[in-house]
């Protein structure tokens, strides 16, 4: 029988929404993407800057940001095909996120380029992009951890702003990154894989 | 006990109607198979309560086909959301009026 009583509908309605909530989860493939995509350019700046080829890390970061947005697109898109639903709260986070890493494109090439700033002054700009991204993720899917990782993003990026020593620099970027992109993407993954019974 | 007060639509007042409604309204558009999974019904009840809710204008299902399937967008109109709203409204106002009665 399909009729129910109103105490029924109460219950419905919730399980509905909760099962939608799950899907949420689905933020932990932005950060580990990220996470790994900008270790990487970090570990080629690294080099670059380490054989002498500084001016073309600009360059390493245009691959790594571009191959980042058509990552997401293409995530975002099978993800719409795979759930077979559409959402304004999925929709919202792909958007943070593309329009993040499009922003990334030109803090990390076009503004070097014009010699809009020294090269170390992208890791303060990519810090405060970082913050605003997983800060509006924190808020959308009501996830704390996300918005303390927001948080560390801007701390980091005044940081950048202070320290001079180039190993000390890289070190806190690296650690950054694992506490605020590798460790919560596995976390949030992992999450979704339970609740989806994979 | 049920409200005499609070009139809850009889088309929206059925578990897998107000499943579909509450899907649709937290998503822009879903697809026949999507709904089927998450609420767990077979084919013909769910084609038959998408029936129910079309006749009424509360959705609206757009038919197309991708790679030579066909595909049907299904989502909430803008007079579904109303009753989906009102329905709510309705719900919420008997479940307090039930909490306050057990209270006195």
């Amino acid at each position: 029988m399909d009729q129910i009583t109103n105490e029924q509908a109460l219950e419905v309605i919730k399980d509905m929404i909760e099962r939608r909530k799950m899907k949420h989860n689905q933020t932990g493939f932005y950060h580990l993407l990220w996470g790994i995509l900008i270790s990487c350019a970090i570990v080629a700046m690294y080099v670059l800057v380490g054989s002498g080829l500084d001016h073309l890390i600009v360059y390493s970061w245009a691959i790594f940001v571009v191959g980042g947005a058509v990552a997401s697109f293409v995530y975002a898109k099978r993800t719409y095909e795979k759930q077979g639903s559409s959402k304004d709260l999925d929709l919202g986070l792909s958007s943070i996120w593309i329009g993040t890493m499009i922003a990334m494109f030109f803090v990390a090439f076009i503004f070097p380029i014009l010699n809009a700033y020294k090269w170390y002054v992208i890791y303060t700009m990519v810090c405060l992009l970082m913050g605003i991204a997983n800060i509006s993720t924190g808020i959308l899917i009501k996830q704390k951890m996300s918005l303390f990782n927001g948080i560390l993003w801007w701390i980091g990026s005044i940081l950048f702003l202070i320290i001079r020593n180039e190993l000390v620099f890289m070190g806190v970027f690296v650690l950054l990154l694992v506490v605020n992109n590798i460790i919560p993407g596995f976390h949030l993954y992992n999450l979704a894989r339970k609740q989806n019974g994979n | 006990m049920e409200t005499n007060f609070a009139e809850l639509d009889s088309i929206i007042h059925s578990r897998v109607r107000l499943a579909i409604m509450i899907l649709l309204l937290q998503t822009e558009s879903a697809n026949f198979t999507y709904l089927k999974k998450e609420i767990d019904v077979s084919d013909g009840n769910l084609s038959s309560h998408l029936r129910k809710l079309e006749e009424a204008k509360y959705i609206k299902m757009k038919k197309s086909f991708e790679n030579r399937k066909p595909k049907t967008a299904i989502s909430l109109t803008e007079k579904g959301r109303t009753a989906l709203d009102e329905y709510t409204k309705n719900l919420e106002e008997y479940l307090h009026l039930v909490s306050e009665n057990k209270q006195k």
